[in-house]
Formats: structure tokens, C-alpha cells, sequence
């Protein structure tokens, strides 16, 4: 009692088995063509079987668009799309720190390389900033898995494209060579499918282009899914401009949250984010509560440091979606960095019991325990962190921690084992160099801290932390001019430093004397 | 992830190895009992039909034997499962099911026993009919408007709506430009058909059209399709929504306007009944199910969907109201009034696993595996750290990340000049036109504590000066020991060099404990030559070419103290003229002003190599 073969391979896509309803397909296809029912009618079992298979192998690997943004170094540094070389202060995404930012300062909350302070939620283009030179940007991270840089976005999809290769040893299942576009251009219920196999499993953006653009013109650009996906492939191919007209003529065809959501992304690559933010707002005029707009004015805002209007939309989010992970993540990290660890602690409690098990949210559990002065719980926690990273650099992360709850209770010697085991773990961590070198210069080896400083100021050259610390150890020491130098460059890391700038007060009268 | 699991009130798994899918499943008061109660009736892609009336007598129970009323075997595979009044003379619930090739209507009727076990159900065919294509799916409803009756139209795997007026059939219509079924429901409202078309559009057929659009039954069919005469058939609207979609639903509660629901692959949509979105939400799991129900709050209609992480999240409208855990991935939902309890969740899965849920706050037992951690026990940490920490000092000695500074260095190398010219010069093949080309000896020794394996000695300084020889390998060196070579250096191009300076590299192998075979290391240090090796004292001229000016903000050092080598110490101590002749032929003089704080340079050809050399010396 068998089920026929063709409802079986549909029943199976609908429940996501792709792997067997794409195998059924095939011995479907390999039946010969005269076992159909209807041998002249524009309807066979043979295009219905193909179509199902296309589109099990394209779910198998399918991606949203939406979200994969990793930058390269070559669309970094070679953009030709700046606007403005000198924008306005609160206008463009490559300089964060001029905006009217009300959040805390980097004395208390860590910055990155961009300038940005730390987000609560690792994106994938939250590492990456607008670095000036093109040595900065070899250093940069810019996933958010690896600091290795990946040279070029485009590359990335050709690496993805060859993993698809994997599911069918056989060799491709459709040949793109040999296949006449304009004859599947004319039959949209072929051709959507067909498009979505080569954009996704192929990653052949040039070939998907072709058939978009004929199919698009067969049916007289009356549809708009054809314009978002001639958008996608401009916006692969790096035609910003381009894909910006795509969509925002698909959009006045049909609203559609995703059509809104790729315009934005295409905003924001050309470096415009309150269009952007503009067009979120419209959005939600339209789709009142849609929490991808909602959450997408809140990312703009944390990447253009205005914290506080970052948390307001965040917590709408919450309000339409209390189960969104990102939303609650980054008022924690709010949070605990306004100097309210308590409740950043209910936030990550919260986490925890929705099921997020992984060794980042442990380790901000314990640092919240620890500044909520909650001792019992920190130390477990961050066992529990240590127990499940899962690569160096997260136990470098937890280490670090470690170092400091180590220095706010006093353990000088544990807190100098903690951070040397976080440079075990992570050779570039220029923080816990930093950290060394002061707990080493309270020893009294200067040689030493000296050395760590330095380490620590050529590793990570935006922080303020190692240059202002070596123009303190060059002044005891009475190397002035050195001195002088690194406090210059920690008053450019951190211009709101008053420390810094009494130092540098101090020195120039002292130079004045001379 | 959710904060919560579905509470269990009633499960069980459905035979083995049996499958299941969407239209598997329906609750409704199949029996006719009258008590408003329903039934969950499930039948399977093994033939297997099974209707249930769970009441278990502490939530949680599983299937006891009263709760399955009954369970037959039909010979073919059930596609999906209806329950309408689906026979004529009656207004009574029947029972239909779909296979492949024909469509059963039957009766379901008990006859209660004396006590609760004694119950009989039985099934009674009323009609089937035989099909000419493959079925896919089904639906019902007063097609055509009429009352107390519902009609049943079939959607075939080829893409024919096949329409049945209870015992009779109706009409085939094939649907325009078909290539895979999709879901497919009906308005009673706008007396329409609602399908979702293998172009990815929501289309809706009018029933009035599709009664009067060419018969798919006539002999010509295909040559019609072909020329396209005849009423073909024509949609009443079409919105294009970008995906195929998995189920459709109609609602026309009291409070809320009547809506047409499209679960689509990604998103969810709340379509008008002429086709224009009122609201849609983007989702960012993959939905499995979906049911829209009554909501409580005027004007919205709540929605369960199920996805494939296992999840049931309730929606009002687009606002997420709750969201709970599912054992399973469920691919038919249902919202059921059961005997003992109203408004249940029943979920099917598609290997047989049914659920009858109702929402509570049993938070989702995770079981956090136990971290290897210790009994606490003071003493004995202290104890443990205290060795620990003696072994971390001895390691810190040897090996260390941090540098460590010059006095522990293990091989030490020095070079000395010495003093004098040689007196034998030993330049060779030198390039430089001059009688005698002088030569200075640089002793260099190495010094070291530890064993040092294969030590390497390279000596470099800058074109066009040049070594006698400039490698060096030695024995293994034991530790406290030292080893001294000897070399010249002289001029051998013929131009000026830039600097003076040359430099000791030791590349040595060093054992540890971690690595026997050794670890590299490098010490170096560097030398200074003379400047007597590239120029000797002459005649000062006044009159020069170039002129270069240097000011010093203090009195110029008498050049006894800069250059000892070329003023003679029995001369006037104020010397402040000073000639220099260089080997490669070119003349400089430094003249020292007494009353201005400067210092002229004179020479007569702006060379590089001369200016910075003397440079180099006076600063």
C-alpha cells in the first residue's frame, strides 16, 4: 500500500524532509517521459517533479538575504559610493563617535575598533567599522566567529556555492550552461523556482540576473517579486544604486516587510542611515508592530552610538515579542554598563530560563552576580562559562573576567594568573596586556609593564587605556617626552579623559620650565 | 526557546511507524451525540482510521481503552480527513475521507452499553465515489450558497478541482497555468475558492465561474485547452506573495472582520476578502501548522502557529501573546472542545504522536549538566595552591611571555674595535683608487651560561664597507663558556658609506624542558667604526662648492673632544677649523664659529655619504 510517488515527494517537502523528497524526485525524473498523463497539455508529472526537486535542494541550503552582511575588505576600502567624505555628525554610519551619543562614556563601557561601544549581541557587521587605513583593516575582525578578515564578501559565496556541490555526487542537477533562459523566462511557475536553485545553491549571481531581467520583462514589470530579486542580485554584485531602484519600484507595487528590509540594507551599505531609519519608520506606519522594522531602527541606532534611543526600541520589541533573544541581550548589556546590574541580571536570568545555554550568557551571568554583589553565584557561573566555550578565544574572554572580579576582591596574585592564562588563551587580547602591565608595575618591574604597554598600545591603537598608562609609567620613570607622546594619543582615543588631560597639563608647564 | 512547556493533559502514540501529514487530522463532533463535544479523528497514510474521545482522569494520563471509540482498517492510504453534512435528507455530521482514488463518505454512530466500556461505535458507508486522477486535498462548504448542506471539491495532483454535491458530481474544471497543488479552501462569504498557485499568488476562483468555465470532461479537452475557446476559467483577484504557502484558512468570527489567513513559507498574512493584506508578519522560524481561533480581545483574531523548533506560539494579530514548548514538530494543529475540558490544543505529528495540551507555566525542564567542580575543602586548596603557585614561579624563571630583562640573558655577545688603524692593512680587493686602504680589527666574543647548540655568528655592515669575513658557525657551546673571533673591516666600494655602524647577530639553539631539541634564539649587539677608516685628516680649504650651516642653541664642543683621532692634542686647544680628506676623493672642512653658535661644513660635492658621516659624529 504504497503512496503515489509524487504526493509522497510533496507530503515530504511541506514537512521539511528535503533529503527524501529530493531523492523520490529523482526517480521520478528517471522514468521516461511517456508514462505521463497528458503528453500535450503545457502540464506534466515530468515539470512538476523537476520544480518540487529544484526547490528541495534550494531549501536545503537557503539563507535569507536579509541577514548575511559580512563586509570585506575590498568593499571597505574601495567603496566608491561615499556621499559625503565629510559628513554631518549624526548622519553617516563611518563616524559613530560624532553623533549626539547619550551613553556612557569609554572610561566605563569598552569601545571597538570603529569607536562604537560594545553591542549586547554579536551581528555579523557589528566587529567591523570603517577603518581608516588599509593596515587597520587587515587587523580588524570581521566576522563575528574569527579574527581572521575575510578579503571579500564575493568570495564567501563562491566557498558556499561549492559546499552545495556536496548534495548531488552525481555532478549538478541542473546544468546552467545548457540551459535556454529565455524559454524558462516565459513560464513564471518554472522560473521562480529555477531563479531561487542558481541565486541560492548555485551562487551563480550572474546567470540568476539574466533570467530575472527576461523573466522580469515577459511579465512586464508588473511583478514585483522579479524586481526584489533582480534587487538581490544588484545588491550581490555590489550595484547599490541600482538595487535601491529595483526595490523601491518592487515597493510601490506591493508593501512587503521583506522588500522594506532589503531597501534598508541597501541604505545602510551606502553609508545613509537615517534614510534608512526613515524608511523603517514608514514601514512601521504600514505594518504597525512588525518587529523586524522595529528591530532594525534599534540596530541603526546602537551602530550610530545613540544608546538610549537604541534601548527605547528595543524595549518595543519586547512589548510586540518578549521571546526576541537580540532585544534582550542588548538592554542587559545596557544595562549593566548604566551601572545597574541587578537588572541586567533579570534580563539575562531571563535568557536563561527561555534555554539560551552557551558560555557567553554565563559569563555576563557571573559579571552581573559578581557587581550585583551576589558572590555565591559568580563563581559558579563562570565555571559553568569555562565548561562550555568552545573555542580559545572564548576562554580567553571568560579568563579576562576572571582577572577583574579577581581585582575587585583583592587577589592580586589570582587576578595576575587570570590574565596570563587569557594571553595563553588569546595572544592578541591587548586588554589583559594592559591589565599585566599595571599589576606588574605595582610590583615595581617597569621594564616589564613597559614592554606590556607597548604590546598593548601597537595591538589595539584605538584604545586609551595603554597609551595613558605608559604616559604615566614614563613620567614616574621621567622619560617626558615619551610621556608626552602617549598622552597625546590617549587624549585621540578618548578626548573626554580628564585624567589624560591634567597629565598633559602637568607636562607642558614642566616643558615650559625647561 | 521558550520560557514554557504545553502541560500535557492526554497523549499516545498512534500505531507504528505510520505517517502522518496535515490533513491527518480533525476534531468535531463526528457521532452526532448532540453534546456539542468533539471527537478527534485521525486517519493515516497506512489506511488507519481512529477516532478518539480522551477523557483522562488526571491530566497527563495516556490512552486508556475507553478513549479510543474506534480504529479501522481501510484498505487505502487516508489523504484527509473532513466531517460535514455531507449526505442528503440530513442535517447530520458525516465523515469523509479522502484516498487517492476515491472519496468515502461514511456514518459514525454509537450505541451506548450499561457501563462506559460497553460502548459500541461502528461505521457505516454511505457513498463513495471513484476518481479519475490522483487526489491531493480537499475542502467543503455551502458552495453555490446553499443551506444545510455542504459540498466537497478535490483538488487532483495534475491540477483538477473536481466538485461533488454530496452523492452526485458536480463539474471538473482544470486550474489555469497549475504545476503542484497547493493549499486550498473556501469562502462561504464570498462564495470563492482560495488556492495558492505554483506562481507563488494567492488566487481566488469564483464557484459561479468555475460552474460556467469550459467542462473538463468533454472528449476535445486538450485540443480546447489548447485553442482556448470557451468560458476559460478566470480568476476573481490575485496577490502575488513572493512564496508557496503551506495551509489557508477563512475566518468569519462575529467580532472580527471575515479574513482570509496564508501561512506561507516565511511569512504569515492576513488577506481582505478582495485580496488586499491587512497585516502580515515576517517570521523567523519555519511554520509547520496553523490555526487561527476566536480571540477575547474585540477585533483581532488570535492565530496558533506551529513551527519546526518545536514551538507553538500564539499570536494576536502580529503581537506574540505566548509562546510554548511542543514535544514534538507539529504538522496539524487543532483547537478542540473535548469532554472534560474546553478550547484544548491537539497537535499531530507526523510519526503518530498525539497531544491534547493546555497552556500553564511548567517551565521547560532543562537539566543543566553538573560542571566537574570540587568539594570545597580549604586546607587542601590552600595547600594545592601554594605547590602550584612554587611551580609557577620556577617556570616563570625559564620560560615566560613576558620579556625578560638584559642582565638574565643567557648568551651575551660583545664586539670591541679596536683602537688603532691595523697595522697591516688587510683589505682585499678593494675598489677604492687610493694607495692604502686602511682596515680596523673587531674582536667579537660570545658569552654564554647555558648550553648553546650550533651557534651562528654573522657579522654585517653596510655596502661599501666590508667584513674579511662575515660567518661563523661554532660547536656546541657548553654553559660558562666563551668563544672569540676575529675580523677586519675596510672600505671596498668606491663611495662613501652612509653609516658607521655594523652589527652581531648569534642565532643558537637552546634545550628546555618542554623542547630537548631545542629552542632558537638570537642575541646581537652592535659596533661602531672609526671614521678613520674611511678618511684622514687634511688641509682645510675655505673655499668649497657647498656650504652647510648648523645651529646650536649652546657652545659648540671643541673638536678635540668630537674627533680625538684627528686633531693633534698638542695643537692649540681652540682648534676650530678642521679638515677632512676621504678615501673615495672627496674634501670636507668643518669650521666652528666662536662668536655665533654655529658650525659651517664645508664641501665640495653634496655626496650623501661624507655629510652624514661627519654628521653622524657630531651629533
Amino acid at each position: 500500500m504504497g503512496l503515489e510517488p509524487l504526493f509522497q515527494a510533496w507530503s515530504y517537502f511541506r514537512r521539511r524532509k528535503f533529503r527524501q523528497c529530493s531523492d523520490l524526485c529523482s526517480q521520478l525524473l528517471e522514468r521516461p517521459p511517456s508514462e505521463q498523463e497528458q503528453p500535450e497539455s503545457e502540464y506534466t508529472a515530468f515539470q512538476a517533479a523537476w520544480s518540487l526537486k529544484t526547490r528541495a535542494l534550494t531549501e536545503m541550503v537557503y539563507v535569507d538575504e536579509i541577514d548575511m552582511d559580512q563586509e570585506g575588505i575590498a568593499e571597505m576600502m574601495l567603496d566608491e559610493n561615499a556621499i559625503a567624505q565629510v559628513a554631518r555628525p549624526g548622519t553617516s554610519l563611518k563616524l559613530p563617535g560624532t553623533s549626539q551619543g547619550a551613553g556612557p562614556s569609554p572610561a566605563v563601557r569598552p569601545v571597538t575598533q570603529s569607536g562604537r561601544p560594545i553591542t549586547g549581541f554579536v551581528r555579523p557587521s557589528t566587529q567591523s567599522g570603517r577603518p581608516g587605513t588599509m593596515e587597520q583593516a587587515i587587523k580588524t575582525p570581521r566576522t563575528a566567529l574569527t579574527a581572521r578578515p575575510i578579503t571579500s564578501a564575493s568570495g564567501r559565496y563562491v566557498r558556499l556555492g561549492t559546499a552545495s556541490m556536496l548534495t548531488n555526487p552525481d555532478g549538478p542537477f541542473i546544468n546552467l550552461s545548457r540551459l535556454n533562459l529565455a524559454k524558462y523566462a516565459q513560464k513564471p511557475k518554472l522560473a521562480k523556482a529555477l531563479f531561487e536553485y542558481i541565486f541560492h545553491h548555485e551562487n551563480d549571481v550572474k546567470n540568476a540576473l539574466d533570467l530575472a531581467a527576461l523573466a522580469t520583462e515577459h511579465a512586464q514589470f508588473k511583478d514585483w517579486w522579479w524586481k526584489v530579486q533582480i534587487g538581490k542580485c544588484y545588491y550581490r554584485l555590489g550595484l547599490y544604486r541600482e538595487a535601491e531602484k529595483q526595490f523601491k519600484s518592487a515597493l510601490k507595487q506591493q508593501d512587503m516587510v521583506d522588500t522594506i528590509l532589503y531597501l534598508a540594507k541597501v541604505y545602510l551599505r551606502l553609508d545613509q542611515p537615517v534614510t534608512a531609519l526613515n524608511l523603517f519608520k514608514q514601514g512601521l506606519d504600514r505594518f504597525p508592530g512588525e518587529v523586524t522594522l522595529i528591530c532594525g531602527i534599534a540596530r541603526i541606532y546602537e551602530e550610530m552610538n545613540n544608546i538610549s534611543s537604541a534601548a527605547e526600541y528595543y524595549k518595543d520589541v519586547l512589548k510586540q515579542d518578549n521571546t526576541h533573544v537580540e532585544a534582550i541581550a542588548c538592554i542587559g548589556s545596557n544595562h549593566f554598563y548604566s551601572d545597574q546590574p541587578e537588572i541586567a541580571l533579570r534580563f539575562y536570568r531571563r535568557l536563561l530560563q527561555m534555554g539560551v545555554y552557551n558560555c557567553q550568557l554565563f559569563n555576563n551571568l557571573g559579571l552581573c552576580c559578581f557587581y550585583a554583589q551576589q558572590y555565591d553565584m559568580t563563581l559558579s557561573s563562570f565555571e559553568r562559562a569555562l565548561f562550555l566555550a568552545e573555542n580559545e578565544e572564548e576562554t580567553a574572554d571568560v579568563w579576562y573576567n576572571l582577572g577583574h572580579v579577581a581585582v575587585g576582591i583583592g587577589d592580586l596574585n589570582l587576578a595576575y594568573q587570570c590574565f596570563k592564562l587569557t594571553l595563553v588563551n588569546n595572544n592578541n587580547y591587548a586588554e589583559a596586556y594592559n591589565n599585566l602591565a599595571v599589576l606588574e608595575m605595582r610590583k615595581g618591574h617597569i621594564e616589564q609593564a613597559r614592554a606590556l604597554l607597548q604590546t598593548a598600545s601597537s595591538l589595539a591603537p584605538h584604545m586609551y587605556e595603554p597609551h595613558f598608562n605608559f604616559a604615566v609609567l614614563s613620567e614616574k620613570v621621567g622619560d617626558l617626552q615619551r610621556s608626552y607622546t602617549a598622552a597625546q594619543k590617549s587624549e585621540e582615543a578618548f578626548p573626554g579623559h580628564v585624567d589624560t588631560q591634567q597629565l598633559l597639563k602637568q607636562l607642558k608647564q614642566h616643558f615650559a620650565m625647561l | 526557546m521558550s520560557l514554557f512547556k504545553a502541560r500535557d493533559w492526554w497523549s499516545t502514540i498512534l500505531g507504528e511507524k505510520e505517517e502522518f501529514d496535515q490533513g491527518c487530522l480533525c476534531v468535531a463532533d463526528v457521532d452526532n451525540s448532540g453534546s456539542g463535544q468533539d471527537k478527534i479523528i485521525v486517519g493515516s497514510y497506512m489506511g488507519y482510521l481512529r477516532i478518539f474521545n480522551p477523557h483522562p482522569v488526571k491530566p497527563g494520563d495516556g490512552l486508556q481503552a475507553e478513549d479510543l471509540l474506534l480504529e479501522v482498517q481501510l484498505r487505502e492510504p487516508i489523504l484527509q480527513v473532513e466531517v460535514g453534512k455531507f449526505v442528503s435528507g440530513t442535517e447530520g455530521l458525516h465523515l469523509a475521507v479522502l484516498h487517492f482514488r476515491k472519496l468515502c463518505v461514511y456514518a459514525v454512530s454509537g450505541t451506548l452499553g450499561n457501563v462506559e466500556h460497553g460502548n459500541q461505535y461502528q461505521i457505516k458507508l454511505m457513498y463513495e465515489h471513484n476518481l479519475q486522477r490522483t487526489a491531493c486535498n480537499m475542502t467543503y462548504g455551502p458552495f453555490g450558497g446553499v443551506k444545510g448542506r455542504d459540498f466537497i471539491c478535490i483538488q487532483s495532483m495534475d491540477g483538477m478541482l473536481m466538485l461533488f454535491e454530496q452523492e452526485s458530481y458536480a463539474f471538473g474544471r482544470f486550474l489555469p497555468g497549475f504545476l503542484l497543488p497547493g493549499p486550498l479552501t473556501y469562502s462561504a462569504r464570498t462564495d470563492s475558492f482560495i488556492t495558492v498557485s505554483s506562481c507563488r499568488q494567492v488566487e481566488s476562483y469564483k464557484y459561479q465561474v468555475l460552474a460556467f468555465a469550459t467542462d473538463a470532461d468533454e472528449r476535445q479537452e486538450t485540443e480546447q485547452q489548447k485553442l482556448s475557446s470557451g468560458k476559460r476559467l478566470v480568476v476573481d483577484w490575485v496577490l502575488n506573495i513572493g512564496e508557496q504557502a503551506l495551509d489557508i484558512c477563512v475566518v468569519s468570527f462575529n467580532q472580527a472582520v471575515s479574513s482570509v489567513f496564508v501561512l506561507g513559507e516565511r511569512n504569515f498574512f492576513c488577506l481582505k476578502d478582495n485580496g488586499q493584506i491587512r497585516f502580515m508578519k515576517k517570521l523567523d522560524y519555519s511554520p509547520s501548522c496553523f490555526i487561527p481561533y476566536c480571540s477575547v480581545k474585540e477585533g483581532t483574531i488570535n492565530t496558533l502557529v506551529g513551527n519546526h523548533s518545536k514551538m507553538l506560539n500564539v499570536y494576536q494579530d502580529v503581537t506574540l501573546k505566548w509562546a510554548t514548548q511542543l514535544p514534538h514538530i507539529p504538522v496539524s494543529v487543532k483547537v478542540a472542545n473535548l469532554q472534560d475540558l474546553k478550547g484544548v490544543i491537539v497537535t499531530l505529528s507526523d510519526s503518530g504522536h498525539l497531544q491534547c495540551s493546555y497552556l500553564g507555566t511548567d517551565p521547560s525542564l532543562f537539566q543543566a549538566p553538573r560542571v566537574e567542580s570540587r568539594e570545597i575543602n580549604y586546607e587542601e586548596f590552600d595547600a594545592e595552591m601554594k605547590e602550584l603557585q612554587k611551580i609557577i614561579k620556577e617556570a616563570t624563571k625559564t620560560q615566560d611571555i613576558l620579556p625578560k630583562s638584559e642582565k638574565h640573558r643567557d648568551l651575551i655577545v660583545t664586539a670591541e674595535v679596536s683602537p688603532d688603524l691595523d697595522a697591516e692593512s688587510k683589505a682585499i680587493d678593494s675598489e677604492v683608487k687610493a694607495e692604502a686602504v686602511p682596515s680596523v680589527t673587531v674582536k667579537v666574543t660570545i658569552q654564554t651560561r647555558v648550553t648553546a647548540q650550533k651557534p651562528n655568528l654573522a657579522v654585517c655592515v653596510q655596502a661599501p664597507l666590508a667584513v674579511t669575513c662575515d660567518q661563523f658557525v661554532f660547536d656546541d657551546l657548553e654553559p660558562d663558556s666563551s668563544e672569540t673571533v676575529v675580523l677586519s673591516v675596510f672600505l671596498k666600494g668606491n663611495f662613501c658609506p652612509s653609516e658607521l655602524e655594523g652589527i652581531c647577530v648569534v642565532s643558537y639553539d637552546t634545550p628546555t624542558e618542554l623542547n630537548p631539541e631545542g629552542i632558537p634564539k638570537v642575541a646581537q649587539c652592535n659596533f661602531r667604526l672609526p671614521l678613520r677608516l674611511i678618511c684622514v685628516p687634511a688641509q682645510a680649504s675655505k673655499a668649497a662648492n657647498h656650504k652647510l650651516t648648523i645651529d646650536t642653541n649652546k657652545s659648540p664642543i671643541s673638536f678635540l673632544t668630537i674627533f680625538p683621532d684627528f686633531v693633534d692634542p698638542s695643537e692649540d686647544d681652540q682648534a676650530n677649523v678642521l679638515g677632512f680628506q676621504f678615501l673615495t676623493g672627496s674634501k670636507t672642512t668643518l669650521l666652528a664659529s666662536k662668536t655665533s653658535q654655529c658650525m659651517n661644513m664645508h664641501v665640495d660635492a653634496l655626496l650623501p655619504g661624507p655629510v652624514s658621516c661627519v654628521g653622524q659624529f657630531v651629533n
